[in-house]
């Protein structure tokens, strides 16, 4: 690692796996739609929502009102459907491909039992497929379903059925219809009522395969007064031309549920010159739909060369709770435009936002959030805060925040702010015996705290790691 | 003059007073005394007509125009109107409204409810700058927010000064004592007992036995799970100082 | 629908005969056509659509003849429809003329659809130059006489201060017939180095007319430009600010009160560009709602690149008084420099409840009460007008949202 070339510092997961895959040619039909319902051996009803949403996505244009620059996408020149070649979903470990589980161990995720991380439990995917769930049995003793929806949809085709596009219909934006047409797989989770998972559930998303989209598409359904925390990463080859992900997931939390689902998001970003990177277009929302049941989203944003993204709640039931912690960094030419919409509909309902955004170089960050109060949300509150830093000359920190009140007994509170790491403050720290490094580190931790504590402990470690290595090339 | 028969009174469901009854005549000085949730505080809020807190049973009735009336039929601001003032334990901040057009607008309501001439800005200045001396405070409270920035011990003799703008008839002193040094204990005890008279009434609600020592009391109640479990002469303070309250409740 | 311009072309027309059309003005109407409608398809008019103001033809005012009484405190200039109508301004500090256009600020028109519109009528730009300090506030007085749905009411200001002139300028309307139409007002100022500008609008238009203020502000090396606003009048009611921070040492400070009753919309625009370091901006806007009302409050800071050292804060209060009142509130910030202190805050509330028990526990009646919170929290706006006879008149101006039959009387 030593003699690693300097973009290998700043990305280390940008190696590539050279593995047999499975490829659907170029383009996007409804064709390849039908291939792809039928490789998957898909019921009917997910075949009729995957045409109807591809109807419609043929009708829309690109969304343009985010602060994000991008040339065009030309949707006919992606593949949709990339799988490794060895039949997926295994049923035990020696029969994935080794070179696979390679990756994952080289990405820090071991998946062989004897290496594999006790509190958790990871669906691992590659490309287009999951390749295997830890743990599956441990928690099919609670009633728990956690693996890929591919393979969820014939054990409980009805929930899938009455949730699925539930929360975020094909025809919500350009990309969730695009989703919705040709999603490859992604993650079911199923809390039985009353259960509190007895562990994180983690998903690892690694997108490997050339000129191809990954589209998962992500289910989490929590029964009456259950409890489950979900994790998820990401990281993606360095290559020279853009990825395309765009993502859905949806979350539905019954009465007295909850919810909480963290992301580390690290893509490719791309390199200096803005060369590369992942276009992350992801629709992510979940619905408070019974009384006193809480959603709480948390991400720290590091990667991806673009970045569109706000993980939504909306509050039906009454005292229910919306919660959105996120850590946007960009640096190099990155675009980040990213924040929630919080929609208050139920009574004595709740939301908090916080947003903590850090520029550097000459990247753009935007945090773009709504917090809507419909007149039938009697004492709703909102309390939200959104702080920018600036780190160098050229990067550009935006705050666009839309508050609708319908309710005369809604609070709702508002307040941002920037600052900046300066060259003063290094100084002063290191005037004290304090190292660049661990200066960086002690301001960046003060700034992120309220985030990073509402993270699992050890992925709050490995999120501030993930941050000083993306800022020690920016910070002079 | 003022009588409270069977009274049970709760918050968010949950009944906070059980059964509470009490008699108080013009000129005395109850003290009510009793340990951290024994529901003092939501006497108190319940008397001045609190909207958060229910009543359940009982009544609270009030001397007006010489014929005992049931004063929980009355919103707040009738209520004080016709002789209750109660001190708060936390005064609110009111951001804005300068102090002595507050007690101004407040020293009119009653004086309109009694048929009797407002004062105009500047008679009702020297009206009350009288009170001021009368208690021994500076005038510059009278320029400032109602509460805003005020001290813990400003703020409890804001209340005194409101007291002695509008001579209620039943005053209730909310933990009065409560984030006060000696010197503002004794600013606002020497105040309450300036404002005593053969007319008016007190009630105190205390956690401590010091408070006593300032403004001494005719009676004691010694309150407990919502009720006065015992009453006594000001001898029954003396004895929760050195007994403590665990003595008298079992 | 069809285009913006076929709403204008009577009016241009019956102007065209009098003021033959400058190039400019053939350009500005050229870009019109080129505009869509600003509904909400469009971020800015995403709370607002503009277009329904705007479908129907109009027919330009006339300049009417009326008394005016000149009060002896002010420097009086009386607009009636929109026209220049008198004069009263007995000072060298002041001249006052009427020019073909400001070319200043036509090298530069501002996007905004209003103003287009508003210079796509030509005619001619009442033109202030305060040379030196005045110390007598000037009034600008506007009065709208037997308007109708269709009439057009256009009037186009520019001031220029020299540098280190101070002046005090207050705007305020009468209107007599109040049946409506579009009031669709220009206002310019550029401020020289050194010079301030003290400006207080009242926006009290007729209640069933459609009013829009732009307000266009350059600021140069040390100057300073103060500005309250109090958006009380109309159906719909727009104030659109453009305040341009442009050399080191320029100071924006924007106060603002929007008292909304009834069916009305009041909409608040203010985009403040620090274009050069060490430039300050502060904003206040605080807005009381009743009725079926709705208000917008959009405020953006932009700070450019080499804009280091530049304070800008931004606050926005609301107070929603009825359950079928609507706010939508959006304070941005667009930020190109690290070495900065920005922020902005948002309220949206009620009258504190916890406040009003504690004044009724005082014997004021709940009415009373609410009516002394309510003062209060747009007091903070009103007690910062220095000039105490302009205090007086934007106080009766805003009387009838905020003295709801209560008592209470502050000296």
């Amino acid at each position: 690692m030593s003699e690693a070339p300097l973009t290998n510092r700043e990305y280390k997961y940008g190696f590539y796996t050279d593995i047999e895959t499975e490829e659907f040619p170029k383009g996007l039909s409804e064709d390849i739609i039908r291939k792809i319902s039928a490789i998957k051996e898909e019921p009917d009803f997910i075949l009729d929502f995957r045409l109807k949403a591809f109807r419609h996505w043929i009708t829309l244009e690109e969304p343009q009102w985010a602060n994000v620059k991008y040339p065009k996408i030309d949707f006919q020149g992606l593949k949709y459907y990339s799988a490794p070649k060895k039949k997926p979903q295994l049923s035990s470990l020696e029969e994935v491909d080794p070179d696979i589980l390679e990756t994952f161990e080289r990405l820090g995720i071991p998946l062989s039992e004897q290496k594999r991380l006790s509190g958790v439990a990871v669906d691992a995917v590659f490309d287009s497929v999951s390749i295997m769930t830890t743990h599956k049995a441990d928690l099919a003793k609670f009633g728990i379903y956690f693996g890929s929806l591919s393979e969820g949809v014939k054990e409980f085709p009805d929930i899938v059925k009455k949730y699925l596009g539930s929360v975020v219909p094909y025809k919500d934006n350009f990309y969730a219809a695009l989703n919705s047409a040709v999603f490859s797989d992604g993650s079911l989770v199923y809390i039985p009522k009353g259960v509190r998972c007895p562990m994180d559930l983690s998903t690892y998303f690694r997108i490997n395969a050339r000129e191809t989209g990954q589209f998962e598409r992500t289910l989490i359904i929590a029964e009456e007064g259950s409890y489950v925390s979900y994790l998820e990463g990401c990281t993606a080859p360095m290559r020279d031309e853009n990825q395309l992900h765009a993502a859905v997931v949806e979350l539905i939390a019954l009465r007295d549920a909850e919810i909480k689902y963290s992301t580390v998001q690290n893509w490719y970003a791309g390199d200096k010159e803005g060369r590369g990177g992942v276009y992350n277009f992801v629709t992510k929302r979940g619905l408070c739909k019974g009384d006193h049941s809480k959603i709480s989203w948390t991400q720290v944003e590091t990667g991806s060369s673009v970045t569109w993204k706000y993980p939504s709640v909306i509050l039906q039931g009454d005292h229910s709770i919306g919660e959105f912690y996120s850590v946007a960094l960009t640096n190099f030419k990155m675009q980040a435009d990213t924040g929630t919409k919080m929609i208050h509909l139920g009574k004595n309902t709740t939301s908090k936002i916080v947003s903590k955004g850090i520029t550097c170089d000459e990247s753009i960050g935007t945090y773009r959030g709504q917090v809507r109060i419909a007149a039938s949300a009697e004492n709703a509150r909102n309390y939200t805060c959104c702080d920018s830093m600036l780190v160098g000359d050229t990067s550009i920190a935006c705050t666009v925040p839309y508050i609708e009140v319908k309710n005369k007994s809604a609070v709702v509170e508002h307040e941002a702010s920037t600052s900046k790491i300066s060259s003063d403050q290094i100084f002063y720290f290191k005037s004290r015996g304090i190292g660049e490094e661990e200066a960086i580190s002690l301001l960046l931790n003060g700034f992120c705290r309220d985030v990073f504590n509402t993270l699992p402990a050890e992925f709050a470690v490995e999120a501030v790691k993930l941050l000083e290595l993306k800022l020690e090339n920016s910070v002079g | 003059m003022f009588e409270i028969k069977n009274l049970h009174a709760g918050i968010d469901g949950k009944e906070v007073i059980k059964g509470l009854n009490l008699t108080v005549n013009p000129g005395e000085v109850h003290a009510i005394m009793g340990p951290n949730g024994s529901g003092k505080s939501t006497f108190s809020k319940v008397v001045a007509g609190h909207s958060d807190y229910e009543v359940s049973e009982g009544e609270v009735l009030l001397d007006i125009h010489f014929k005992m009336k049931n004063i929980l039929l009355l919103t707040p601001d009738e209520r004080a109107r016709n002789g209750i003032f109660l001190a708060f334990q936390y005064p609110t901040e009111v951001p804005g409204v300068n102090n002595l057009e507050f007690l101004r607008a407040s020293f009119n309501a009653t004086m309109r409810e009694q048929g009797i001439q407002e004062m105009d800005a500047s008679s009702f200045e020297a009206f009350v700058l009288k009170k001021i001396e009368f208690l021994g405070m500076k005038p510059d409270f009278l320029g400032r927010q109602v509460n805003v920035d005020f001290s813990g011990g400003e703020k409890k003799r804001n209340e005194v000064l409101q007291m002695a703008v509008l001579s209620p008839r039943l005053c209730i002193l909310d933990e009065i004592d409560s984030g006060l040094d000696v010197d503002s204990l004794k600013a606002v005890a020497d105040g309450v007992n300036r404002l005593r008279s053969r007319e008016n009434a007190f009630i105190l609600i205390t956690h401590y036995q010091r408070l006593l020592d300032y403004i001494v009391p005719d009676k004691v109640h010694i309150f407990n799970d919502g009720r006065i479990i015992k009453s006594g002469g000001k001898e029954l303070a003396k004895e929760v100082e050195t007994l403590g309250y665990d003595h008298l409740i079992h | 629908m069809g285009q913006i311009v076929e709403s204008f072309e009577k009016v241009w027309a019956e102007a065209d005969q009098l003021h033959p059309p400058k190039d400019f003005v053939r350009l500005i109407r050229k870009e019109l056509e080129s505009l869509p409608w600003p509904d909400r398809g469009h971020e800015d008019f995403k709370y607002t659509n503009l277009s329904k103001y705007l479908s129907s033809p109009f027919i330009s005012s006339k300049k009417e003849l009326f008394q005016i009484e000149n009060d002896n405190a002010y420097h009086t200039i009386t607009f009636i429809n929109g026209f220049l109508a008198s004069k009263n301004v007995d000072t060298k500090s002041i001249q006052i003329s009427e020019n073909e256009a400001n070319s200043h600020f036509l090298e530069k028109p501002s996007t905004q659809i209003m103003s287009l519109i508003n210079w796509a009528q030509g005619g001619k730009t009442v033109h202030i130059q305060v040379l030196s300090t005045c110390t007598k506030p000037l009034f600008i007085q506007y009065i709208h006489v037997g308007s109708d749905s269709q009439s057009l009411i256009q009037p186009r200001i520019s001031v220029a201060l020299s540098p280190h002139a101070k002046i005090t300028i207050l705007e305020d309307t009468l209107d007599m017939g109040g049946s409506g139409g579009l009031v669709n007002k220009l206002f310019m100022a550029t401020l020289a180095e050194g010079s301030e500008l003290n400006h207080y609008r009242i926006q009290n238009d007729g209640y069933k007319s459609t009013s829009n203020g732009s307000n266009q502000v350059e600021v140069h090396k040390d100057a300073n430009y103060n500005t309250w606003h109090f958006n009380l009048g109309a159906l719909l009611g727009r104030e659109v600010s453009q305040i341009r921070l442009l050399a080191e040492g320029a100071r924006a400070q924007l106060k603002g009160l929007y008292l909304s009753t009834e069916n009305r919309q009041l909409d608040q625009h203010i985009e403040v560009f620090h274009d050069s370091k060490n430039t300050y901006s502060k904003q206040h806007f605080k807005g009381i709602l009743r009725g079926k009302s709705k208000a917008v409050f959009n405020g953006r800071i932009y700070v450019a690149k080499d804009a280091s050292g530049v304070d800008a804060r931004q606050l926005n209060n609301n107070l929603l008084l009825s359950s079928e009142a609507e706010i939508d509130t959006k304070p941005e910030l667009i930020i190109e420099n690290s070495d900065v202190k920005c922020s902005h805050g948002a309220t949206v509330g009620q009258l504190n409840p916890d406040q009003i028990f504690y004044l009724m526990a005082r014997g004021i009646p709940a009415a009373e009460a609410e009516e002394i919170i309510c003062r209060a929290f747009a007091e903070e706006i009103l007690f910062s007008i220095e000039n105490l006879d302009i205090r007086k008149k934007v106080t009766g101006a805003c009387a009838h949202v905020l003295n709801q039959g209560g008592k209470y009387a502050p000296v």
